[in-house]
Protein backbone atom coordinates (compact mmCIF):
# COMPACT_ATOMS: atom_id res chain seq x y z
CA UNK A 1 0.00 0.00 0.00
CA UNK A 2 0.91 3.50 -0.58
CA UNK A 3 2.45 4.22 3.02
CA UNK A 4 4.37 7.12 4.45
CA UNK A 5 6.69 4.92 7.28
CA UNK A 6 9.86 6.26 7.24
CA UNK A 7 12.63 4.77 10.00
CA UNK A 8 16.09 6.09 10.53
CA UNK A 9 18.73 3.21 11.79
CA UNK A 10 22.16 4.26 13.35
CA UNK A 11 23.42 3.72 9.42
CA UNK A 12 20.86 2.50 7.42
CA UNK A 13 16.70 3.86 7.27
CA UNK A 14 13.92 2.01 6.03
CA UNK A 15 11.43 4.49 3.36
CA UNK A 16 8.68 4.10 0.91
CA UNK A 17 9.45 1.88 -2.18
CA UNK A 18 8.35 4.68 -4.71
CA UNK A 19 7.74 3.37 -8.95
CA UNK A 20 10.85 5.51 -8.82
CA UNK A 21 12.75 2.00 -7.58
CA UNK A 22 11.47 -0.11 -9.94
CA UNK A 23 14.43 -0.34 -12.10
CA UNK A 24 16.69 -0.82 -8.82
CA UNK A 25 14.26 -3.77 -7.76
CA UNK A 26 14.58 -5.55 -11.40
CA UNK A 27 18.73 -4.64 -10.89
CA UNK A 28 18.87 -6.71 -7.55
CA UNK A 29 16.27 -9.22 -8.14
CA UNK A 30 17.30 -10.22 -11.35
CA UNK A 31 20.73 -10.86 -9.94
CA UNK A 32 21.62 -14.92 -10.14
CA UNK A 33 23.53 -14.42 -7.20
CA UNK A 34 20.70 -13.02 -4.63
CA UNK A 35 17.47 -14.24 -7.00
CA UNK A 36 17.57 -17.99 -6.19
CA UNK A 37 15.56 -18.13 -3.59
CA UNK A 38 13.47 -15.29 -4.19
CA UNK A 39 9.90 -15.17 -6.29
CA UNK A 40 10.94 -14.12 -9.99
CA UNK A 41 10.37 -10.89 -10.67
CA UNK A 42 10.41 -9.95 -14.60
CA UNK A 43 13.45 -8.03 -16.33
CA UNK A 44 10.63 -5.92 -17.59
CA UNK A 45 10.93 -2.21 -15.57
CA UNK A 46 7.54 -0.95 -16.97
CA UNK A 47 6.10 -4.36 -15.63
CA UNK A 48 7.58 -3.56 -12.45
CA UNK A 49 5.91 -0.47 -12.32
CA UNK A 50 2.75 -1.47 -12.77
CA UNK A 51 3.30 -3.96 -10.23
CA UNK A 52 4.05 -1.31 -7.72
CA UNK A 53 1.36 0.35 -8.53
CA UNK A 54 -0.66 -2.33 -7.87
CA UNK A 55 0.76 -2.64 -4.61
CA UNK A 56 -0.11 0.45 -3.72
CA UNK A 57 -3.88 -0.37 -3.70
CA UNK A 58 -2.98 -3.45 -1.86
CA UNK A 59 -3.86 -3.61 1.71
CA UNK A 60 -1.23 -4.42 4.77
CA UNK A 61 1.41 -4.28 2.21
CA UNK A 62 4.48 -2.11 3.68
CA UNK A 63 7.02 -2.33 0.71
CA UNK A 64 10.72 -0.19 1.95
CA UNK A 65 13.76 0.67 0.22
CA UNK A 66 16.80 -0.09 2.19
CA UNK A 67 19.24 3.25 2.21
CA UNK A 68 22.31 4.38 3.14
CA UNK A 69 21.67 7.11 6.08
CA UNK A 70 22.87 10.51 4.25
CA UNK A 71 23.68 8.90 1.16
CA UNK A 72 20.45 8.19 0.37
CA UNK A 73 22.19 5.23 -1.59
CA UNK A 74 19.42 2.06 -1.72
CA UNK A 75 21.12 -0.96 -0.61
CA UNK A 76 18.08 -2.99 -1.31
CA UNK A 77 14.67 -3.62 0.03
CA UNK A 78 12.40 -5.39 2.23
CA UNK A 79 8.70 -5.68 2.89
CA UNK A 80 5.87 -6.16 5.46
CA UNK A 81 3.15 -7.99 4.03
CA UNK A 82 -0.72 -10.15 4.35
CA UNK A 83 -0.86 -8.31 7.52
CA UNK A 84 -4.07 -9.69 9.68
CA UNK A 85 -5.49 -7.36 11.65
CA UNK A 86 -7.43 -9.10 13.78
CA UNK A 87 -4.65 -11.42 14.62
CA UNK A 88 -1.70 -8.31 14.65
CA UNK A 89 0.23 -10.70 12.88
CA UNK A 90 2.19 -9.79 9.52
CA UNK A 91 4.91 -12.00 7.42
CA UNK A 92 8.38 -9.88 6.30
CA UNK A 93 10.15 -11.09 3.46
CA UNK A 94 11.16 -9.46 -0.03
CA UNK A 95 14.56 -9.05 1.18
CA UNK A 96 17.12 -8.60 -1.08
CA UNK A 97 20.12 -6.68 -0.44
CA UNK A 98 22.87 -5.78 -2.38
CA UNK A 99 26.02 -8.14 -2.51
CA UNK A 100 27.97 -6.66 -0.13
CA UNK A 101 25.99 -4.63 1.72
CA UNK A 102 26.43 -4.29 5.61
CA UNK A 103 22.77 -3.72 5.92
CA UNK A 104 21.49 -7.43 6.68
CA UNK A 105 21.29 -6.85 10.63
CA UNK A 106 20.31 -3.65 10.55
CA UNK A 107 17.66 -3.53 8.21
CA UNK A 108 16.08 -6.46 10.06
CA UNK A 109 16.14 -4.54 12.75
CA UNK A 110 14.50 -1.38 11.34
CA UNK A 111 11.55 -4.03 9.91
CA UNK A 112 11.22 -5.51 13.43
CA UNK A 113 11.02 -2.08 14.95
CA UNK A 114 8.69 -0.68 11.99
CA UNK A 115 6.26 -3.82 12.83
CA UNK A 116 6.27 -4.19 16.65
CA UNK A 117 6.94 -0.44 17.58
CA UNK A 118 4.94 1.85 14.71
CA UNK A 119 2.51 -0.90 13.18
CA UNK A 120 2.10 -2.56 16.70
CA UNK A 121 1.92 -5.66 15.27
CA UNK A 122 2.08 -8.90 17.77
CA UNK A 123 3.95 -11.56 15.71
CA UNK A 124 5.89 -10.83 12.78
CA UNK A 125 7.16 -14.02 11.06
CA UNK A 126 9.28 -15.29 7.79
CA UNK A 127 9.22 -17.68 5.62
CA UNK A 128 12.94 -19.00 4.28
CA UNK A 129 13.65 -21.17 1.35
CA UNK A 130 15.21 -24.38 3.62
CA UNK A 131 17.87 -24.94 0.86
CA UNK A 132 19.24 -21.12 2.09
CA UNK A 133 20.93 -22.48 4.79
CA UNK A 134 22.72 -19.45 5.57
CA UNK A 135 19.50 -17.53 5.26
CA UNK A 136 17.57 -19.60 7.54
CA UNK A 137 20.93 -19.36 10.12
CA UNK A 138 20.21 -15.60 10.02
CA UNK A 139 17.09 -15.72 11.26
CA UNK A 140 18.16 -18.04 14.09
CA UNK A 141 20.97 -16.43 14.94
CA UNK A 142 19.06 -13.35 15.55
CA UNK A 143 17.18 -15.13 18.15
CA UNK A 144 14.27 -15.89 16.13
CA UNK A 145 12.30 -19.27 17.24
CA UNK A 146 11.57 -21.86 14.52
CA UNK A 147 7.81 -22.49 14.28
CA UNK A 148 6.53 -25.95 13.84
CA UNK A 149 4.59 -25.14 10.66
CA UNK A 150 6.36 -26.03 7.33
CA UNK A 151 5.06 -25.94 3.80
CA UNK A 152 6.72 -25.84 0.40
CA UNK A 153 6.99 -22.83 -2.07
CA UNK A 154 7.24 -22.88 -6.14
CA UNK A 155 9.84 -21.07 -7.15
CA UNK A 156 10.29 -20.43 -10.89
CA UNK A 157 8.66 -24.03 -11.47
CA UNK A 158 10.84 -25.89 -8.37
CA UNK A 159 9.35 -26.89 -5.48
CA UNK A 160 11.01 -26.04 -2.33
CA UNK A 161 10.21 -26.50 1.37
CA UNK A 162 10.78 -23.45 3.88
CA UNK A 163 11.40 -23.23 7.04
CA UNK A 164 9.24 -20.70 9.10
CA UNK A 165 10.72 -18.11 12.05
CA UNK A 166 8.42 -16.50 14.15
CA UNK A 167 9.09 -13.36 16.50
CA UNK A 168 6.54 -12.15 19.72
CA UNK A 169 6.13 -9.42 20.69
CA UNK A 170 7.48 -10.35 24.34
CA UNK A 171 10.77 -11.51 22.62
CA UNK A 172 11.35 -8.54 20.88
CA UNK A 173 12.96 -6.75 23.32
CA UNK A 174 15.84 -9.31 23.66
CA UNK A 175 16.41 -9.74 19.61
CA UNK A 176 16.13 -5.85 19.94
CA UNK A 177 19.20 -5.49 21.99
CA UNK A 178 21.24 -8.00 20.13
CA UNK A 179 20.68 -6.35 16.74
CA UNK A 180 20.97 -2.94 17.83
CA UNK A 181 24.28 -3.72 19.65
CA UNK A 182 25.66 -5.02 15.87
CA UNK A 183 24.07 -2.07 14.20
CA UNK A 184 26.14 0.76 16.46
CA UNK A 185 29.10 -1.00 15.88
CA UNK A 186 28.81 -1.30 12.00
CA UNK A 187 27.52 2.02 11.57
CA UNK A 188 30.98 3.46 13.24
CA UNK A 189 32.22 1.82 10.28
CA UNK A 190 30.11 2.54 7.14
CA UNK B 1 52.61 -3.85 19.32
CA UNK B 2 52.81 -7.33 20.47
CA UNK B 3 54.66 -10.18 17.77
CA UNK B 4 52.65 -13.23 17.00
CA UNK B 5 53.84 -15.92 14.98
CA UNK B 6 51.29 -17.34 12.13
CA UNK B 7 50.76 -20.34 13.81
CA UNK B 8 49.47 -18.36 16.98
CA UNK B 9 47.53 -16.18 14.84
CA UNK B 10 45.96 -19.28 12.70
CA UNK B 11 45.22 -20.64 16.77
CA UNK B 12 43.00 -17.94 17.54
CA UNK B 13 41.27 -17.17 14.33
CA UNK B 14 40.30 -20.86 14.55
CA UNK B 15 39.33 -20.81 18.03
CA UNK B 16 37.80 -17.56 17.35
CA UNK B 17 35.30 -19.07 14.05
CA UNK B 18 34.33 -22.36 16.78
CA UNK B 19 33.34 -20.23 19.24
CA UNK B 20 30.52 -17.74 16.99
CA UNK B 21 29.70 -20.17 14.90
CA UNK B 22 29.35 -22.92 17.66
CA UNK B 23 30.86 -25.56 15.73
CA UNK B 24 34.57 -27.21 16.22
CA UNK B 25 36.84 -26.29 13.35
CA UNK B 26 39.82 -28.47 12.71
CA UNK B 27 43.72 -26.56 12.19
CA UNK B 28 43.61 -26.38 8.46
CA UNK B 29 40.23 -26.89 7.69
CA UNK B 30 39.08 -25.11 5.00
CA UNK B 31 36.34 -23.08 5.75
CA UNK B 32 34.45 -20.54 3.24
CA UNK B 33 31.40 -18.40 3.48
CA UNK B 34 29.50 -19.58 0.46
CA UNK B 35 29.91 -23.38 1.35
CA UNK B 36 29.54 -22.80 5.64
CA UNK B 37 26.10 -22.82 6.52
CA UNK B 38 26.58 -21.01 10.04
CA UNK B 39 28.15 -17.97 8.42
CA UNK B 40 25.17 -15.85 7.90
CA UNK B 41 25.11 -12.43 7.67
CA UNK B 42 24.63 -11.48 11.51
CA UNK B 43 27.58 -14.43 12.49
CA UNK B 44 30.46 -12.39 9.70
CA UNK B 45 29.64 -9.16 11.70
CA UNK B 46 30.19 -10.82 15.33
CA UNK B 47 33.24 -12.64 13.64
CA UNK B 48 34.67 -9.62 12.43
CA UNK B 49 34.09 -7.47 15.66
CA UNK B 50 35.51 -10.57 17.80
CA UNK B 51 38.76 -10.78 15.53
CA UNK B 52 38.68 -6.94 15.57
CA UNK B 53 38.95 -7.23 19.78
CA UNK B 54 41.32 -10.09 19.58
CA UNK B 55 43.82 -8.88 17.95
CA UNK B 56 43.51 -4.94 18.56
CA UNK B 57 43.03 -4.61 14.58
CA UNK B 58 40.22 -2.42 12.61
CA UNK B 59 38.83 -4.10 9.04
CA UNK B 60 37.71 -1.55 6.60
CA UNK B 61 34.15 -1.43 5.03
CA UNK B 62 35.64 -3.28 1.93
CA UNK B 63 37.47 -6.04 4.08
CA UNK B 64 34.24 -6.07 6.13
CA UNK B 65 32.02 -7.37 3.11
CA UNK B 66 35.25 -8.88 1.05
CA UNK B 67 36.98 -11.18 3.58
CA UNK B 68 35.46 -14.68 2.60
CA UNK B 69 37.71 -17.61 3.93
CA UNK B 70 39.08 -18.04 7.07
CA UNK B 71 42.18 -18.23 5.31
CA UNK B 72 42.25 -15.12 4.08
CA UNK B 73 41.01 -13.27 7.30
CA UNK B 74 44.48 -14.92 9.31
CA UNK B 75 46.12 -13.74 6.35
CA UNK B 76 44.51 -10.42 6.58
CA UNK B 77 45.58 -10.18 10.36
CA UNK B 78 49.27 -11.99 10.08
CA UNK B 79 50.05 -8.71 7.15
CA UNK B 80 48.76 -6.15 9.76
CA UNK B 81 51.27 -7.76 12.36
CA UNK B 82 53.84 -8.05 9.75
CA UNK B 83 53.42 -3.99 8.73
Amino acid sequence: MQHEIRIDGFAFALRPVTTGDAERIVELRSNPQLSRYLHPVSANVSLQREWIQTYFSRPGDYYFAVERRGHETVEGFAGIYDLDPERRRAEWGRWVLEPGSLAAVESALLVYRVAFEMLELDEVYCRTVAENRSGVSFHDSCGLVRSDRTGFVELSGVRFSFIEHRLARGEWPEVKARLSGLAIRIAGRV
Amino acid sequence: MVTMTRSEIDTIVLETFSLVMKKAFEPGEKVEREKEPAWDSLKHIELIFALEDKFDIRFTEDEMAGLKTMSSIAERIAANYAA
